[in-house]
């Protein structure tokens, strides 16, 4: 019987293609631009290397940096390589897990003296100011999945319950009703970190006790979506976008100025959502246009006086909700604020409290927090 | 540059693999030469100077010893000493400043010099020729470009493996334009390299390194796993640098001598060291423990020629009392072996992979002494950090996938031959150009060396 004969495509042809595809691989990320910034990777490119300096060679790194990011095909090399590290099981390697429909952060390792720490100096500083304070932390989504993880998985996030345990013991901390622990699925976004409309909303009926509001149904707030938002976690772990989310934004129906102060610059506008944001990289923008050091939102038709509420953006979607109750919110940020926690109390002589909103993972790893709340 | 970066894959190598298969004869070796230089120079144009020095010394110092008929030997130990500085001072004055400082307690003023790259490597390969040269065994090289290219050709120049001279004369001489075929078979093997290094080594590394970032996190099981996960790491980076070095030898027409054969699967001590970093164990056999004497003058001169040649042997990977431990510990483990378990049909008549648990339990201890951890790491294998915390227990099982693959075709006594597969050298690029983009490279453990 004659053998079949197979087709081989000829050793030159294949070594020659092979390494000319590399080179131009290579040569095209050479010749790009540099420096443009990345959407979904949410960060500026590697900028074209300088000329080298002789006393202090950087040229490999500086290049290897430039081509990394530049090379062609990037997002489809970055997308398969994180698939496949989902499909190896090491998803959380990118600091996202994969459960149930959703993406949801890694587990926050307990830092408890961290924590300690913070509890203390947020007490010392509203106890100067002889005012009444309050923490909101929630629960995270990751926790609040960790019945349907498998149990090895889910046995990590248990060393967020040392925190949740610290966090308790202190009277000021403010404890989010069953329905949010119950509905962990309409509490977070499928791609993002943050905690949704409705999550947001289950603090506000949690703090109406502490800071004496009586709260209103979410329908009195004006309403609006936006559709295809794409959160961080997503942006984090490389995946395709599979997967997306429908912001709900509520605002009070009654005027509002907002003047935000960022190193110095002020702006002042006359709403808290921002739509134009929402077709953008950072989707969840479009409360209160993005973090900024300070943020006062006035409504002089508010029954109560001023809250003070240092915060990461877990408080962006809240505060449009508070502000209904609040002449004036001011509000800070370390990670973008100049000064220190207790300048923001010294704006004001009509402090009804001090609100601290921050997530697991600020309030265990964010040393700026520390550091500005002497 | 290292293999796996983007430079070196995207720009370098094709345009240095086209560029020597296009160009004519008398330009290939000059051009190979300063493909060398900026391979070797790209990252630290000053240790240009040190390899200037090691050609230089070794060329002119050889030739110099050819004129003379007298005092040759006088020549060959100064040779010997002036290639010797720049390794001693780079590697091991640090070691011998605190060794000092620790015994007498005085403050010596010596900063501790940046380790280059390969320093060893080359080192030893000059000392090869050298040797060579003087002992008649290979011709003096006569051209500066062709030494040049024998101690600098970079797919060997930084990690081995390491060639002697009397490998390498006749290609040198003869150098050789590759085929088409050796290309296709060279570039295969170097993508099954980079895939050991890119795709296991890399994840083993990651591993490790999570686990020997805080051993009480890590617990009994944490330290355990990390230590395996090292003892397969240090595997598939060493052997993926020597398949790459080899491919690209091949893909330009050069055969470089294997450096690893399957040493897990061993079945003792003395077969381990047979199959693990053999261009090393043979230049050690070769210019040190024959030269000692062996075997030849009774078990006690073998026994002690084996303790010589280990402690160099743990020097030679690094300056610091761990590396001399860990050669000191195989070295009394391979006396053992010799001694005691002379009488094979007693540990014959075990299973093969029983025998081959029991060569890798030693070689794993020993890595935990080369790794440097050493009280801490030990302690806790042995349950001083309790058994495993919930973090390490997730990150145990989150690489557990990875843990049992690279077990997997490092114990199993049969592989499919992955670098035959037709579409696996493109498949295992694109993966590691995929990883490379989104995790950035990792330099090889070797290096260090």
């Amino acid at each position: 019987m004659e053998e079949k004969r197979r087709f081989r495509i000829p050793d030159s042809v294949v070594v020659v293609a092979g390494l000319l595809l590399l080179l131009v691989a290579g040569l095209a990320a050479v010749l790009s631009q540099g420096g443009e910034f990345s959407v979904w990777e949410r960060r500026y490119l590697a900028e074209r290397p300088s000329a080298p300096d002789l006393t202090y060679w950087k040229t490999d790194k500086a290049v290897e940096s430039f081509l990394t990011d530049h090379v062609p095909g990037r997002r489809t090399l970055v997308t398969l390589d994180s698939c496949a590290q989902f499909l190896a099981g090491r998803g959380s390697q990118l600091g996202a897990w994969y459960t149930s429909g959703t993406l949801v952060e890694s587990p926050v390792p307990a830092e408890t003296s961290a924590i300690e720490t913070k509890l203390r100096r947020f007490g010392r500083i509203a106890d100067n100011a002889g005012v009444p304070w309050y923490l909101v932390s929630p629960r995270t989504h990751g926790w609040l999945l960790r019945d349907r993880m498998i149990p090895v998985v889910a046995g990590a996030y248990s060393s967020e319950a040392e925190s949740y345990a610290l966090l308790e013991t202190s009277p000021h901390y403010v404890s989010m009703p069953d329905a949010f622990n119950a509905d962990p699925d309409s509490m977070y976004y499928t791609t993002d970190h943050h905690w949704t409309l409705q999550g947001a909303y289950q603090a506000y009926l949690s703090l109406s006790g502490p800071l004496g509001y009586e709260p209103l149904p979410l329908e009195s707030f004006r309403l609006t979506e936006y559709a295809g938002f794409k959160g961080t976690t997503l942006a984090r772990s490389g995946l395709p976008d599979l997967w997306q989310d429908t912001l709900v934004c509520a605002e009070p129906e009654s005027a509002v100025t907002m003047t935000t102060d960022d190193h110095g610059v002020e702006t002042v506008c006359e709403s808290l959502i921002f739509p134009e944001k929402a077709a953008t990289w950072d989707g969840y923008a479009v409360y209160l246009n993005g973090n900024h050091g300070t943020l006062i939102i006035e409504r002089p038709d508010a029954p109560e006086g001023t809250l003070v509420v240092y915060k990461d953006s877990m408080a962006n979607c809240l505060l449009p909700l508070l502000s209904q109750h609040f002449r004036h919110v001011i509000a800070v940020d370390a990670r973008y604020d100049d000064g220190v926690f207790s300048d923001a109390l010294a704006r004001s002589n009509d402090t009804t409290a001090v609100l601290y909103v921050y997530s697991l993972e600020s309030l265990a790893n964010d040393t700026e927090i520390t550091r500005k709340a002497k | 540059m290292v293999f796996s970066s983007l430079t070196y894959l995207l720009l370098f190598m094709p345009c240095v693999l086209l560029g020597y298969r296009l160009m004519p004869a008398k330009a290939r070796m000059p051009f190979l030469l300063v493909a060398s230089l900026i391979f070797y120079g790209w990252g630290s144009p000053a240790w240009l100077l040190l390899l200037a020095w090691c050609i230089l010394v070794s060329w002119g110092g050889v030739l110099l010893m050819t004129r003379f008929t007298v005092k040759r030997r006088l020549i060959l130990a100064l040779i010997i000493i002036l290639d010797l500085i720049p390794l001693f001072w780079f590697k091991y004055v640090g070691f011998l400043r605190d060794t000092v400082q620790d015994l007498t307690g005085w403050t010596i003023a010596i900063r501790n010099p940046v380790l280059p790259a390969g320093i060893s490597f080359f080192t030893f390969q000059a000392l090869s020729y050298v040797i060579d040269v003087y002992r008649g065994n290979a011709r003096t090289q006569r051209s500066p470009v062709t030494f040049g290219v024998y101690l600098a050709l970079f797919p060997q120049l930084v990690a081995g493996p390491i060639v002697r001279y009397t490998d390498l004369e006749e290609q040198l001489i003869a150098h050789p334009r590759p085929t088409w075929e050796q290309m296709r078979r060279g570039l295969r093997r170097f993508c099954v390299g980079l895939g050991k290094k890119v795709l296991l080594a890399d994840a083993l590394g990651r591993f490790w390194g999570q686990m020997n970032a805080d051993f009480t996190q890590a617990g009994a099981l944490g330290a355990w796993l990390g230590l395996i996960a090292f003892s397969f790491q240090i595997y598939f980076d060493f052997s993926g640098y020597s398949d790459m070095a080899i491919g690209l030898g091949e893909a330009m027409g050069f055969v470089l001598p294997e450096n690893f054969d399957n040493p897990y699967r061993s079945k003792s001590l003395t077969e381990f060291w047979r199959r693990w970093h053999i261009s090393l164990t043979t230049w050690f056999t070769e210019y040190v423990y024959i030269p000692l004497g062996g075997n030849r003058r009774g078990t006690f001169h073998r026994d002690l020629n084996l303790l010589i040649v280990w402690s160099l042997t743990g020097l030679w990977h690094g300056a610091g009392w761990n590396f001399v431990l860990w050669g000191l510990f195989f070295a009394v483990l391979l006396i053992l072996e010799k001694r005691f378990i002379r009488d094979k049909s007693h540990t014959e008549r075990l299973p093969g992979w029983l025998r081959q648990f029991f060569t890798y339990i030693p070689v794993l201890l020993g890595w935990g002494l080369f790794s440097g951890f050493g009280l801490p790491l030990f302690s806790t294998m042995f349950g001083s950090a309790g058994f495993a915390t919930s973090q390490s227990l997730l990150t145990c099982t989150t690489f557990a996938p990875l843990l049992l693959l690279c077990a997997y075709i490092s114990f199993a006594p049969r592989l499919p031959k992955v670098r035959e597969w037709r579409f696996a050298a493109p498949i295992l690029m694109i993966l590691c150009l995929a990883a490379l983009v989104t995790q950035g490279y990792a330099p090889f453990v070797y290096f260090q060396f």
